[in-house]
Formats: C-alpha cells, sequence, structure tokens
C-alpha cells in the first residue's frame, strides 16, 4: 500500500507537460459517497425464492427487501497530461446479503461407528458485510482535454477484501427430524471473523464540476465486477470425527464464500456523488 | 440656414478631395463620430426593437427575424471591412441625397457604409443600412449608375422585401416545391425594386441610357474594372526581357451572356432585367441626360479610392495576379504611385511565396477561367517555371526598391524576397548569367553568323584542344556564348542586381542564417524524443506578459443553428474569464472590443479594423505558418506605438450544446438494462462540445507566435474558461528557466 502511494507521489514530480491541469494543479483527493438500490438481489431474493431476505423486526425473522447499499470513497488522482492521469482508490462499501439457508452438521451414530451428516434449513436474518478495496486506476478522457476536470472516465483493477459485520444475528433451524436434536442452537452458524478476499474490475464515467479555484463537485456512474475467490473450509465439518468434537460451524466458509461472492457479483451499479479537493 | 449648412457641408467635402494624395495612399479608415448602428450594442438593439410592434410578422417569427437581421447586420458592420465617414460612404450618401431629395423622410431613415471587398455587390437591410462594396464602385462609368443602384436597394428597404421574404421563406420552407417557388419568389422582389429604381432615378434627373448600362455593369463586374489590353512589353527594359513566345498567341473571349439560366438564382438574369427595365424607363417621358449630378470630380475620386482599395484587397487575399493587373491599369495615370508599387512588391513577393509552397492555383485562373485581357498575364505567369518566376519577382522588387529607396516597408518586402530565395534549394545565383539577354542573344547571333560564313575547319581548329567535358560544361554555363538559351531568357534577366554590393551583403546574411538554421535543425533532430519534448516546451514559453485582446467572442450553436444571443451572453462570460486568468498570471491585457466602441469611438474602431485586416490576411495568405509582411505598417506601429507591445490575441470559443441521444443507442440500452443510466448520464453530460482557439500574433513581424485550439465536453462557464485561459496565458507568460 504504501509502496504504491510513494510511487504516485514520485511520479507526480515528473510531469510530462506544464499545461494539464485546473490552474496548474494536477493533483486531485476525491471523497465520494456511494449507493446503490440492490434490483438484481431483490429479483432472486423474495419471499417465494430459495433463499429469501429476512430482516429483523422486533426480533422476529420477516421477508423484506434490501433497499439501499451504500458506501464512500477516498481517492487520489494525478493527471499527467490533458487526457490521462493515475490514480488509486480506497473504498469501503456496505451491502446487505441473504443468510445462509443450509447447514450441514456431522451426528456420530455409535451404533454404526461412523458420522451421519445431517442437513438442516436454515431462515437467517441477512447479513451486513463491507468490503474494503483498494484500486489502482486510470483516468483518462475522450474528445476532451481538460484533466482533471470535466467529463473523466475511470478505470481501475483492485484488491478487495470482504467481512460480514459482528452482530447478533437471528435466525431459526428446522431439523427434518427433531427427535434427533443434538443441541446445534450451541453452534454458531458461520465464522464471523473469517474474511473473503477478491478481484475488482471497476469501471466509472464521473463529471467534475469546478465550483472555485480548488475545489470540484463530482458525481457519476460507476461499474464493478467483483470477483471472491472461493473459502478453505477451515471449519467445516470434520469427517470421522464425533459431534462433540466437531462441527464448530453449520456453514463452512465456502459456503459463506459463494454467499458473499454472489452478493459481491450483483453489486454491479453504484452512483456516487462527492467532493474533490485540488491541489 | 439648411442652405448655408449643405454648402459649407459640400465645401468641407471638397477640401477633403484635394487631401486624397493618391501617390501616398492611405486605406480608407473611418471618420467622425462613431454612429449608433456601430456603437450600440447589439443586444441592446434587439431589445429595442422588440419592445417595437412588427405587424408584419407573428410573435415568434418576429423573435426570429429580429434576432437574424440584428446579428447577421452587426457582423457585417464589425466584420473589419465596413468603415463610415469616409470619402465614399460620403459620397454616395449625397447621391443618395439626391435621389431622395422630394423625400427628407425616408432620407433620414437610411445610413450609408462602405465595405472593402472586391465582391461587387450592394445591399439593403431591414434597418434601413444600405451596404455599397469598392468592388462595385470600382467597376462604375458614371454616377448615374451608381445611382440606380442605391435606388434598388432603397427600394428594397421602401417596400420592406426583406422581412416580406423572412415571412415568406418561414410559411412555405417545407413545400416540397420550395427552392423553385422562392426562386420565383425572390426575383419578382428583384423586378420591382428596379422598376420604382427607375421611378426614382427619372425623378433624381439621371440619365435613361445609363439606368439601362447599369446592368452591364452587374454583368461584367466578375471582371477587373477595365479591359486594357496587356502589352506584352510590359516587364521588357534594358535588363530584362520576356520573350513574346511565353504570352499567348490569342486573346481570352469574354464569356458572359446575358440571357444566362437564371433557375436557381435569387436575381432574374440581366436580359430579363433589362427587358423589365425598358418597359419601364417607357413609361417615363422627359428624361434627363445627366450622367453626374453630385459632382464628376468626386465621382472619379471616389472610383479612384474603390481601385486602389481593389488592389489592397486582391493583395490581402492572395489573388496578386488580379492586383498586378489592376496596377497596371492604374499606374498608367499614377506612375509614381507609392502605394501602388508597394502593393506590386507585396504581389509579386506573394507569388514568389506561392510558387514555392506550390500554392500558385490560389492566386491565378484556371484555364476555364480566363476571360479577357487580364487573361494574358495569368496565362504568362502560370506559365513560368519556378526559376523563371522567382527571378521575375526578384527582379521586380529590385526595380521598385531602387524606385523608393528610403520605403521601409519596401526595403523589408526586399529583404524578405531574398530571403526566402536564398533559403529554397531552387534558386541558385550560379545559374545566372552576368549578361543581359540582349548582350547574350547578340553575342549568339555572332557567332551563328560566323558559323556560316567561315569554313568548318576554322572553327573546329579553335576548339580542337577541348575535352568532350569541358565542352559540355561550356554549354552549361550561362555566360558563354555556347550556353546561350533563349528559352531561359530569366538567367540573363538579373546580370546588374549580382554586383549590386548591397544585394551581396543580404544574400550573405541570409545564407549565413540559413546555414545556422540548418545546423540547429540537425541538431535538434539528433535529440532524444524526451530532450526534444523539452525544448519544444521551452520554445513555446515566450515571456510575453502584456499584449493586447481583441474581443474574446463566442459562437454557441443548438441543432437548429446560431444562437446569436446566447452567444452574446456567453462572450461575458469569456470575457470575465481573461480578466480573472490575465490578473491570477500577471498577464497587463489592453482591451479592444466592439461592445466598448461607444466610449472608445472611431479611433478604437480602426484599430480594431486593421487587427483584424492583419488577422484576415495571415488567415488566407499563410498556409504555411512563415508569417505575412503586413500590408497596413504604418497603422499597425500606431497601434503599437498607443499601447507600448506588439502582440495581439484572437480568442474564440465555439460552443455546440446536443445531448448525444440516437434513437438506436437509446433502444439498444432497453434490451441492456444495466447500461442504461450510464448511456443517458453520458448522453447529456458529453452535450456540450467545446472549442477555444487562441492565436498570438506578432504584429511587428506579421507571424503567428502562438496558437492552439483545445477541445473539451463542457460547457462555456466561469471556472471551465478560467482555467483555460489561466494554461494559456501561463504559457505564454513563462520564461524559459
Amino acid at each position: 500500500m504504501k509502496f504504491f502511494f510513494i510511487i504516485f507521489i514520485l511520479i507526480s514530480h515528473f510531469s510530462f507537460t506544464q499545461d494539464a491541469g485546473f490552474f496548474g494543479k494536477k493533483n486531485v483527493v476525491s471523497i465520494n459517497g456511494l449507493g446503490a438500490i440492490p434490483l438484481i438481489q431483490n429479483f432472486f431474493n423474495g419471499p417465494d425464492s430459495y433463499s429469501p431476505y429476512f430482516k429483523n423486526k422486533n426480533g422476529k425473522l420477516t421477508p423484506a427487501k434490501d433497499l439501499f447499499n451504500g458506501g464512500f470513497s477516498i481517492g487520489y488522482s494525478h493527471a499527467f497530461t490533458h487526457n490521462f492521469g493515475l490514480g488509486f482508490d480506497f473504498v469501503s462499501f456496505y451491502s446487505n446479503t441473504e443468510g445462509p439457508v443450509v447447514g450441514l452438521y456431522s451426528e456420530y451414530i455409535p451404533d454404526y461407528g461412523y458420522d451421519n451428516y445431517v442437513s438442516v434449513n436454515l431462515d437467517h436474518e441477512a447479513l451486513s458485510i463491507r468490503t474494503l478495496t483498494f484500486l489502482p486506476k486510470i483516468e483518462f478522457q475522450i474528445n476532451s482535454n481538460d484533466l482533471p476536470i470535466g467529463i473523466v472516465n475511470q478505470f481501475g483493477i483492485g484488491y478487495s477484501t470482504t467481512k460480514v459485520i459482528e452482530k447478533d444475528y437471528i435466525y431459526t433451524i428446522t431439523y427434518p427430524n427433531p427427535d434427533n436434536y443434538n443441541g446445534l442452537e450451541n453452534k454458531r452458524v458461520f465464522d464471523e471473523k473469517a474474511t473473503y478476499n477478491g478481484i475488482t474490475i471497476m469501471y466509472a464515467f464521473n463529471v467534475r464540476t469546478p465550483v472555485s479555484k480548488c475545489l470540484l463537485i463530482n458525481y457519476g456512474i460507476r461499474y464493478t465486477l467483483n470477483y471472491t475467490f472461493g473459502g478453505e473450509s477451515i471449519s467445516g465439518i470434520i469427517p470421522g470425527s464425533s459431534a462433540n468434537q466437531s462441527n464448530n460451524y453449520l456453514i463452512d466458509d465456502i459456503e459463506m464464500s459463494n454467499i458473499i461472492g454472489k452478493n459481491r457479483l450483483a453489486n454491479v451499479i453504484s452512483l456516487n456523488l462527492g467532493l474533490s479537493y485540488l491541489f | 440656414m439648411k442652405q448655408y449648412l449643405t454648402l459649407l457641408f459640400l465645401a468641407l467635402n471638397i477640401h477633403l478631395i484635394a487631401q486624397i494624395d493618391f501617390n501616398n495612399y492611405k486605406t480608407l479608415i473611418a471618420a467622425g463620430e462613431i454612429p449608433a448602428d456601430f456603437s450600440v450594442q447589439t443586444s441592446q438593439k434587439l431589445a429595442d426593437d422588440l419592445a417595437s410592434d412588427r405587424s408584419e410578422l407573428s410573435k415568434n417569427n418576429e423573435a426570429n427575424f429580429l434576432e437574424m437581421i440584428h446579428y447577421g447586420i452587426d457582423n457585417v458592420l464589425h466584420s473589419g471591412y465596413c468603415v463610415y465617414g469616409d470619402p465614399v460612404s460620403l459620397y454616395v450618401t449625397e447621391v443618395a441625397r439626391n435621389i431622395l431629395k422630394d423625400d427628407q423622410e425616408l432620407f433620414n431613415k437610411l445610413r450609408f457604409y462602405t465595405i472593402k471587398s472586391n465582391v461587387a455587390n450592394a445591399f439593403s437591410t431591414d434597418q434601413g443600412i444600405v451596404f455599397v462594396t469598392t468592388g462595385l464602385i470600382s467597376q462604375f462609368s458614371n454616377e448615374a449608375q451608381l445611382a440606380f443602384v442605391l435606388a434598388h436597394e432603397i427600394s428594397h428597404f421602401t417596400e420592406k422585401h426583406v422581412v416580406q421574404s423572412f415571412d415568406w421563406n418561414m410559411k412555405n420552407r417545407n413545400h416540397h416545391d420550395y427552392l423553385d417557388q422562392m426562386s420565383t419568389y425572390s426575383k419578382e422582389k428583384e423586378f420591382d425594386a428596379d422598376k420604382i429604381a427607375v421611378e426614382l432615378c427619372h425623378k433624381a434627373g439621371y440619365s435613361d441610357n445609363e439606368v439601362y448600362n447599369s446592368f452591364d455593369v452587374l454583368m461584367y463586374s466578375y471582371l477587373p474594372f477595365d479591359e486594357i489590353e496587356f502589352p506584352i512589353t510590359y516587364f521588357n527594359s534594358s535588363n530584362y526581357y520576356i520573350p513574346e513566345i511565353n504570352f499567348p498567341a490569342e486573346k481570352f473571349e469574354i464569356k458572359a451572356e446575358e440571357d444566362y439560366n437564371d433557375d436557381f438564382s435569387s436575381h432574374p438574369n440581366v436580359k430579363k432585367r433589362k427587358d423589365t427595365v425598358n418597359v419601364a424607363l417607357s413609361n417615363f417621358e422627359n428624361w434627363k441626360d445627366a450622367s453626374f449630378i453630385v459632382s464628376e470630380a468626386r465621382f472619379y475620386e471616389t472610383r479612384t479610392i474603390s481601385r486602389f482599395e481593389s488592389v489592397r484587397s486582391d493583395v490581402l487575399d492572395g489573388r496578386f495576379v488580379n492586383a498586378l493587373y489592376s496596377i497596371f491599369i492604374l499606374e498608367k495615370e499614377y506612375p509614381t504611385s507609392n502605394y501602388l508599387q508597394k502593393m506590386k512588391a507585396h504581389a509579386w513577393h506573394g507569388l514568389m511565396k506561392y510558387k514555392i509552397n506550390n500554392q500558385l492555383s490560389d492566386a491565378v485562373q484556371s484555364n476555364s477561367e480566363l476571360e479577357g485581357e487580364s487573361a494574358t498575364l495569368h496565362y504568362l505567369i502560370k506559365k513560368m517555371n519556378k526559376q523563371a518566376l522567382y527571378t521575375t519577382a526578384l527582379r521586380e522588387v529590385y526595380d521598385i526598391k531602387m524606385a523608393f529607396p528610403e520605403d521601409k516597408d519596401i526595403a523589408r518586402i526586399y529583404d524578405k524576397t531574398i530571403e526566402k530565395l536564398i533559403t529554397n534549394t531552387s534558386f541558385k545565383l550560379e545559374d545566372y548569367s552576368s549578361k543581359t539577354f540582349d548582350i547574350a542573344a547578340n553575342e549568339f547571333i555572332a557567332r551563328q553568323d560566323s558559323l556560316l560564313n567561315d569554313s568548318i575547319k576554322t572553327v573546329e581548329n579553335t576548339d580542337e584542344k577541348a575535352t568532350k567535358y569541358q565542352r559540355i560544361k561550356k554549354k552549361k554555363d550561362p555566360n558563354t556564348i555556347e550556353g546561350f538559351d533563349s528559352t531561359k531568357y530569366y538567367i540573363y534577366g538579373i546580370s546588374d542586381i549580382l554586383i549590386d554590393a548591397d544585394f551581396q551583403a543580404i544574400v550573405l546574411k541570409h545564407k549565413t542564417q540559413f546555414e545556422i538554421d540548418k545546423k540547429a535543425e540537425e541538431n535538434y533532430y539528433a535529440l532524444s524524443h524526451r530532450e526534444r519534448k523539452k525544448v519544444d516546451s521551452e520554445a513555446a514559453q515566450l515571456g510575453i506578459n502584456e499584449l493586447i485582446l481583441v474581443e474574446p467572442t463566442v459562437i454557441s450553436y443548438t441543432r437548429k443553428g446560431v444562437d446569436y444571443v446566447k452567444s452574446d451572453k456567453l462572450e461575458t462570460n469569456l470575457t470575465e474569464a481573461i480578466d480573472y486568468a490575465s490578473k491570477e498570471v500577471g498577464t497587463s491585457i489592453y482591451n479592444i472590443n466592439r461592445k466598448t466602441l461607444a466610449n472608445d469611438g472611431t479611433e478604437a474602431f480602426n484599430k480594431r479594423n486593421t487587427l483584424f485586416t492583419l488577422l484576415s490576411q495571415i488567415i488566407t495568405t499563410d498556409q504555411n505558418d512563415e508569417g505575412v509582411l503586413p500590408i497596413d505598417t504604418e497603422l499597425l506601429q500606431e497601434i503599437q506605438s498607443q499601447f507600448g507591445v506588439s502582440n495581439v490575441m484572437f480568442t474564440v470559443v465555439e460552443n455546440y450544446y446536443g445531448p448525444r441521444l440516437s434513437p438506436g443507442g437509446t433502444v439498444g440500452m432497453v434490451f441492456l438494462p444495466p447500461f442504461l443510466p450510464l448511456y443517458l448520464i453520458r448522453a447529456f453530460a458529453s452535450a456540450n462540445s467545446t472549442e477555444l482557439t487562441y492565436i498570438l500574433i506578432d504584429t511587428e513581424k506579421g507571424i503567428v507566435t502562438s496558437a492552439n485550439t483545445n477541445y473539451y465536453r463542457s460547457p462555456v462557464k466561469k471556472w471551465y474558461l478560467r482555467s483555460q485561459m489561466y494554461s494559456i496565458f501561463n504559457k505564454i507568460n513563462s520564461k524559459p528557466q
């Protein structure tokens, strides 16, 4: 991180032309609010879908829709020429995803001497997730020559890390055979400390409107393609062990990474609005 | 009292006549108090007119019409070519006064201005302004012909043809037969104006024959203002000779016809107009026979002024051969005119430049255009090869320099001509003979005679020891009898110039400089790409912190065309942005702007015209960015003295607003809904296309010091403009470290 930062600062001293910039200023620091209406997620997570979306209303799970996802970004860029620049963004994005729906636990059958894998259905409160992304980017203009202001196209590839926000999520378990109750309520559903990494490819169309010699208002639209790497089964079922020892979590991190990955993939479009400072 | 004032006015004008010195002619400039037509801002004129009722038009059309005429005509008034209070405008006004001597009220509504242009035209406007070009006046034979044209234009005004035509266009523009009907409608208006003009001329006392002959003026106005045979001995002197064979063997026919096809013309052809006018003439009896009523002397003086302006216009527009022919005609009466000879030097220098840059077709007529006596000169110059033209140019400019040794402008043209030749590889002094054509030819003829008379053996004996290669060299040497070539008449044309010490000194100066420049260029191309960029960047840093700013202009377009009202308003943004940016950078600006003419007056108006003329000269004739020799050096020097700077900047912003939506794109995005928001945001955010162009000219050297056009997709708003102008001023203000 620090390495990238130093590189950009050094490069900013070796500008290729003295004419680029807004009043000669070529460096931009931006703070933007991001917002998205999760239409895709709502389409796939309706009350009758395989993985419905539940909210916690007065301690009860209630089918609902995810109304808004949002976050903020802080970025820096440097205009090297009239229409080309480099920069990076730190993005913190909060979204909500449907909870896990199928849990798996192993049950040791003493008479038979093996583990019986039993799946249970879950109705789980929607998970709040937070994704941090570091995104180096290029900025360019087409048919325009007034970077860093005006219409700015941005393209970047970055690294993201997603985590479920820790809180007391409520859930209910439906057992296939209630007589075989094994105290699953004592189990934790998933590892809340796990992080899920991935890659983000971003294209953004921004309009930077100057309102003073060093202040810009920016607004625009951002498209991201988010891919989450698969998890390892760090805490899932350990075959051959007894129920007393194994299965710290009902849901292993492979399944969690799938859930988060689907949500991240569905977060394609967001709008941004913010301020930039030029120096 | 009125008669006394009239007499006083006429006396003053007679005094003016005596002051026109055609030997030291100065181009027409505006004089007297600046009229409201020039000083009142267009937006104000529009607002005043909108407040009054125009019953001929609907409210919607009225706004469009008034916007069109006010902005359109004001662009003519401020084009840099229009003048007021000058001798031509004053005389034209007097002729109009005579035509309308029984209608003072109408006369008081009209104003008459001159346009310095070789386009032979006159036109009137809805506002009551009548423009006449110097190109047209130079063609007239007498005052009566001018009077008829003025009467015709006045008739358009009294009959409100401009507004009627606009109204007709608005109602019929979507008709399937629009073009045909428009042509017919327009011609009817011309016939009407001709008939009324006949009546006015009859009342004024002009000759009916001359009214009828006016149409000959219009028919042949595309030709020079006179048809005088160009003699094949024109260039011949003791030092120069162009053989007859280089001139056309036959004359070029004048092809103009009266009864040409006018189907797609707004005006009827000459025959139809003559027939109509003939009938109109016969409706009146007791025609007077006057060709001149106001003043014969003033007519000829005004016409001469117009002809001198015609030469100037041709030089400015790069029509150098036309200029030379006109000078040839005028020289007969003004053989010692410094002005004409200076224009001639300009024209030959220009021709030489054009030939070097392979642009000669811009200055000479094509074969299909060759008509009349001037075609001889076009033919001759077109036929000249490079060396012939260079030599002729040098010869002419040198002779003019000898005739006017103290004239600095001519000296500068001479210096530049030599510089241009020396730096061009086709021109080599060693190719030229030290003998004149006569001497070389006589020697050659004498030798030929001796060959005929003497025995072959004798001739061979004198040459028998020379080798084959020596004989070849002799034949190539222009100073030998063997080397004489009558087709290369030009190599014998500068024998006296070659031995001129001043010429030799100038040649040496430019040769030395050329070698230095060549070495610098070689060094430049030996640099790495990065080093070259650094050199280029430093070269762009001019260290200019003071300049004259001429009238920042904004042209705002929409899908319907130019939005003049918006353009006017946006100019305020641009002016303010320039002011702001110049203060930020520390550049001093001296403004010349038509919006402040009410305070600055005629002097500022003339300065503005002079600078626009220089800009026009550069744009028209300097396509290779080599610089021009300014025509109006005295006027430019006055400007330089007043402001203390020689750098002038012009800025133009062009903006087009149109959301980038297409039916195909919109429908396509419906099938790709995730991209629909991007498509819409992009369509409206990118709706502005803006170009900001600036040109910085050194008025002393006649070169463009710096110029650039920047494109951006942003509106013409304050901070965008301020930043752009800041970059420009910063660039030209910086000095290399």
